[in-house]
């Protein structure tokens, strides 16, 4: 018998840093296994973190004991908070950053971090004793031993890169893909199918006439992503710089379809809808003369310009071509042509919501493996897989983020029950509860399960529990405090440019009023801590606690339904009233929940009917 | 044990008593081996979808209970969408009664209340609007009734819902691609198309809420009062309009002296006509309690018909006799009022017009001059009524006629007028974004598309036996 560990995390993305540093941190011995150590947390596509509901995850891990928020504040060399001008939900931070330091900081929080163990080498199969997970054997056909193992190669699994109709095997340029592990899954009767992503093409900062093009700034404020991270920047702030394309760049595309492989059928997997290619792009929205795009650097120091909404896979000489149509690029010298990556992916609704497989024990996914695209969306998984496969091996019970308390819970459940034929981004309309989960009150949902966890240090949460406390009591005060409508009170009221007070209202009742600030209710003799850790987040609570509890009504209707629970053994083929498709689905998602088998697609209305009246008539269910 | 929704099921499905023919339907997956128990041609015939086999129906010890046609519908080609076996028998009920005891030996049971409707929407053949309009159909006692319920079962007014559906769904898709994707640079939706677009529903939406009342009308039929002082002719006036001797008539002041009630069609629609007594002050019991009804009954009209002597307005003073008349009737904003000055064969042309400038002035949705003793009368009142009680011309559009249909597309309706207000404030996108799903998911819940346990227990205990 060779080395042995408790956990071997297969891939040194996103993912696999997040689930081997769990591991690590609560106390399991864990070895992460990369093909290139180099490019451990390598930000393969684009320079930034965060985003619409994406950041709200990168929160949302930070709290709960992850690495990504502080590598993204230390790494950031432009901040925005998108939709700023909207609703506090649906704002959203977004880094860039600087890739290089980006990578560099994970690598040297991996290899500080007690506990684990780092190793160069490519996983060709898992070691299995009939549908347990014992370990891995390397290419060198060395085997080590592990009580789990999450696997966690991103793009890697069967990785075909395109280059118009020049085909390479790899995950990413510059690395190999890797054979074996999808085929040894498939034969144990996992559902393997095939995605695709791309990528647009890398210039030289120096070849691109910046004067054609236009600034773009990123945000004086600072929001750091991780609670323990400064409120100044890190690193000096940079703009990015934004052009589009031309109705000649369209013609030259349109001339060249013919050599892109996504449309003369050479890649089969399913891409991004949301994230398309400029040859989909141009299909799609033919009636479209131009689109833009942003030219952001990769970072400080390097020469690398990325082109935002560009990603393509046409051949080197006709992207050259189409390249110098974009003003600003008309002498562009590319640094590395962009290209498409078709991969394996095992359908989700093969993993339990701790993210180890139904057919085999012990073994864990998480990221793109899963179907998921993005590094935040890769990070939560991973984060959960390595965390639950701890659980496991310590005999805890399992680690499940409910769909009200955490992105990362809808992000789950929706993979696991819903399975995903492209791949699966994050949005906020993906989140019922989209008006309590804000990147705001990220604490407030979510410190207590973090002290659950027992990652963060005591102290941190401490820190992080006082902000919360602060806030309810302050919410606590605002809708005891009562003001009269004294004529002076109306009067600075009326000054203020809002309308005078009939009869005593709560303080929480004035700052409901969208006019009225916490800086006009100390003038009234309102006192409170000037803390906008604080007060931000207690005034949206006031502001908006119409629509709160309006979303919360609705939600609480269907509770009932959506907890009621479905006994794990049954047998949905006995159930009258379910097509074989249904059943199929069914049985092989096996919801908890009545709540969870609704979101199963191709499930109808009807089939939970019938599973209601099985339920009630077997009593097995009491609603 | 197999499971209620497993078994095979037999009902009577023609009316209960006795008829030239009953038909009893069996529908499951044992409908054709239980049936072929009690016949030899079905035993020996190769049995095919659609066809009608003529065969005597044998107890089990193969004595005959009666010739009959089974007719065999295929799993899938019938309505329930399960295989399918209906049984043509003679009316008997002693034979109904016979069969379906040899069929429940056989291993079938008696149907629940609206089992066999619940069992086609169970098998997707039917939404929940087409299985209400089963019911409405089978209920329907005029012509225009079956017509709104038959419109609803060929799937009209689904597709008047769906269209809000897919109306509302794109602009729901809209705001929320307005809010993930800021960062594409994708052209977001205007909001004056969004607010165009929605106005739109809103406007379909609250036909299909007015329809319910015309619906109701129609499927329950017109609720008349007919509300006077003492013997100005209101008994004669049922009688002329239900083309019936109903009501005594006699000289005497105060002769009804109870509500009586008839009904009639006109042109398809169903009215209800309630006579009542006369009201005025009097110190006989019984027609105190009689006015007292009188007022009762007119408090559930649909319409109130105020009817008033000519001959006494000409010789009185016209104007208060109409005003005194109409503050004996009760007061209720929904109740539509006509004044009907009847006997108006008994005047001069020169008062009558006198009359009708007087009653210009009367608080009274239409005024109609009339006379029992004209038998044209009949056909004028009605129509007026049916011109006074609702727009009958949704009989060509789409009709809702139950009140679940109505409740969810009033609440509908009002998440939309919330989400306008909204967009009209320039609220945030997700607070619109909240309203216009709730008014989606009730949308989606009239047509079954989603699950709503509520809903289910209440479309299915509203049908009887067998249908």
């Amino acid at each position: 018998m060779g080395v042995s560990y408790d956990l071997i995390v297969v891939g040194g993305g996103h993912a696999g840093v997040e689930a081997c540093l769990a591991s690590a941190r609560l106390g399991l011995n864990t070895l992460l296994v990369t093909t290139n150590v180099e490019r451990i947390a390598y930000m393969s596509c684009n320079p930034s973190i965060g985003g619409l509901a994406k950041g709200h995850m990168v929160r949302e891990i930070d709290v709960l004991g992850g690495q990504m928020g502080i590598a993204a504040d230390e790494s950031c060399i432009q901040f925005k908070r998108l939709n700023s001008s909207r609703g506090p939900a649906v704002r959203g931070s977004r880094a860039q950053c600087d890739k290089h330091i980006y990578s560099d900081l994970q690598k040297k929080v991996l290899r500080a971090q007690k506990n684990l163990s780092i190793v160069e080498g490519e996983v060709k199969r898992l070691i299995l004793n009939k549908n347990i997970c014992e370990g891995v054997v390397l290419q060198d056909g060395s085997e080590i031993f592990s009580k789990a193992v999450t696997i966690t190669t991103g793009t890697f699994m069967n990785g075909v890169m395109h280059f118009g109709l020049k085909q390479i095997s790899g995950g990413r340029i510059g690395d190999k893909a890797s054979l074996g592990l999808s085929d040894q899954l498939a034969e144990f009767g996992f559902e393997v199918k095939r995605l695709k992503t791309g990528t647009p093409a890398r210039l030289h900062k120096d070849s691109i006439d910046w004067s054609k093009t236009r600034p773009e700034y990123g945000d004086d404020v600072f929001y750091p992503f991780a609670h323990t991270s400064k409120k100044d920047f890190y690193l000096p702030q940079v703009a990015c710089y934004l052009s589009n394309t031309t109705e000649k760049t369209h013609e030259i595309i349109r001339a060249n379809l013919d050599k892109s492989p996504m449309f003369c059928g050479i890649i089969e997997g399913v891409g991004p809808r949301y994230c398309p290619s400029i040859e989909d792009k141009i299909t799609r929205f033919s009636d479209r003369l131009s689109h833009q795009t942003f030219l952001e650097p990769e970072g400080l120091t390097t020469d690398l310009i990325y082109l935002q909404g560009i990603s393509t896979s046409l051949p080197e000489e006709v992207q050259d071509q189409f390249l110098r149509t974009i003003p600003g690029l008309e002498n562009v010298k590319v640094v590395r042509y962009g290209y498409a990556v078709e991969y394996d992916y095992v359908e989700p609704t093969q993993i339990f919501h701790r993210l180890e497989t139904r057919p085999i024990e012990n073994l864990f996914l998480a990221g793109q493996i899963n179907g998921t695209s993005g590094y935040e969306e890769a990070a939560a998984q991973g984060f959960v897989a390595g965390v639950n496969a701890a659980h496991k091996i310590l005999g805890r019970e399992e680690f499940i983020l409910d769909r009200d308390k955490a992105y990362i819970g809808v992000l789950i459940d929706d993979l696991v029950t819903k399975g995903t034929r492209e791949p699966y981004r994050m949005f906020t309309s993906r989140a019922e509860h989209r008006l309590v989960l804000r990147e705001d009150n990220t604490i407030d949902r979510l410190s207590p399960v973090s002290r659950g966890l027992g990652i963060v240090p005591p102290e941190n949460l401490d820190k992080l529990e006082t902000i919360k406390f602060k806030r309810e009591e302050l919410l606590n005060r605002l809708s005891q405090g009562v003001v009269y409508p004294k004529p002076e009170t109306n009067n600075l009221i009326q000054e203020m440019g809002s309308t005078p007070l009939l009869k005593p209202v709560k303080f929480s009742e004035l700052l409901r009023r969208p006019e009225v600030s916490f800086d006009f209710l100390s003038k009234l003799g309102f006192e409170y801590e000037n803390n906008n850790d604080v007060l931000d987040s207690v005034e949206i609570e006031v502001k908006y606690s119409g629509y709160i509890k309006k979303q919360n009504e609705i939600i609480a209707q269907t509770k009932k339904f959506e907890m009621a629970p479905i006994p794990s053994g049954l047998d949905y083929a006995v159930i009258k009233g379910l097509s074989s498709e249904e059943i199929d689905k069914l049985a092989k998602v096996r919801p908890r929940t009545l709540g969870q088998a609704q979101r199963i697609s191709g499930v109808n209305p009807s089939a939970l009917q019938a599973i209601m009246i099985y339920l009630k008539g077997t009593k097995q269910i009491d609603i | 044990m197999l499971e209620r929704n497993e078994q095979t099921i037999c009902a009577i499905s023609t009316p209960h008593g006795v008829g030239g023919i009953a038909v009893i339907r069996v529908s499951g997956p044992r409908s054709l081996e239980i049936c072929k128990n009690f016949s030899n041609v079905l035993k020996n015939k190769k049995i095919e979808s659609h066809r009608v086999y003529f065969s005597d129906f044998l107890d089990l010890k193969s004595n005959k209970v009666d010739e009959v046609l089974f007719t065999f519908f295929e799993k899938g080609k019938s309505f329930t969408g399960e295989e399918t076996i209906e049984i043509s028998c003679h009316g008997s009920r002693f034979v109904t009664q016979q069969i379906l005891d040899l069929l429940i030996k056989a291993g079938a049971r008696m149907a629940d209340k609206g089992e066999f409707t619940y069992r086609a929407f169970m098998n997707g053949k039917l939404d929940l609007i087409q299985a209400e309009s089963v019911l409405g159909l089978i209920e329907s006692q005029n012509k225009a009734a079956a017509k709104v319920a038959l419109r609803q079962l060929d799937g009209y007014v689904s597709q008047e819902f769906e269209k809000n559906i897919s109306d509302l769904t794109w602009c729901l898709a809209h705001i929320e691609a307005s809010i993930d994707f800021i960062e594409q640079g994708i052209e977001v939706v205007d909001n004056n198309v969004l607010t165009e677009k929605l106005k739109l529903i809103l406007h379909s939406l609250e036909k299909l809420i007015q329809s319910y009342n015309s619906g109701r009308l129609i499927k329950d039929g017109i609720r008349v009062a007919l509300i006077g002082a003492p013997n100005v002719g209101k008994s004669s006036l049922l009688n002329l309009l239900v083309k019936n001797e109903k009501a005594i008539v006699t000289p005497v002041a105060g002769t009804t002296r109870d509500v009586i009630e008839s009904e009639t069609i006109y042109e398809g629609l169903k009215f209800n006509i309630i006579d009542t007594a006369g009201l005025r002050e009097t110190q006989d019991q019984i027609e105190v309690i009689g006015i007292d009804r009188s007022k009762k009954e007119a408090e559930k009209a649909d319409v109130i018909c105020i009817v008033v002597d000519a001959t006494s307005l000409v010789s009185a003073s016209g104007a208060n006799e109409i005003k005194d008349t109409l503050k004996q009737v009760p007061e209720r904003k929904d109740v539509k009022k006509i004044l009907l000055i009847n006997k108006k064969d008994a005047i001069t042309e020169a008062q009558a017009r006198e009359l009708l400038k007087v009653a210009a002035n009367a608080q009274v949705n239409s005024v109609l001059m009339t006379s029992s003793q004209v038998q044209q009368s009949r056909a004028e009142i009605l129509e007026e009524i049916k011109k006074t009680v609702g727009n009958f011309d949704y009989l060509e559009e789409a009709v809702i006629s139950t009140a679940r249909q109505l409740e969810q597309a009033e609440y509908s309706f009002e998440m939309i007028s919330k989400s306008l207000r909204e967009l009209e404030n320039n609220m945030g996108a997700e607070f619109v974004a909240m309203y216009l799903k709730e008014s989606l998911v009730s949308l989606q819940k009239i047509l079954g598309q989603v699950y709503d346990d509520q809903i289910m227990d209440r479309v299915f205990k509203e049908f009887c036996l067998g249908k």
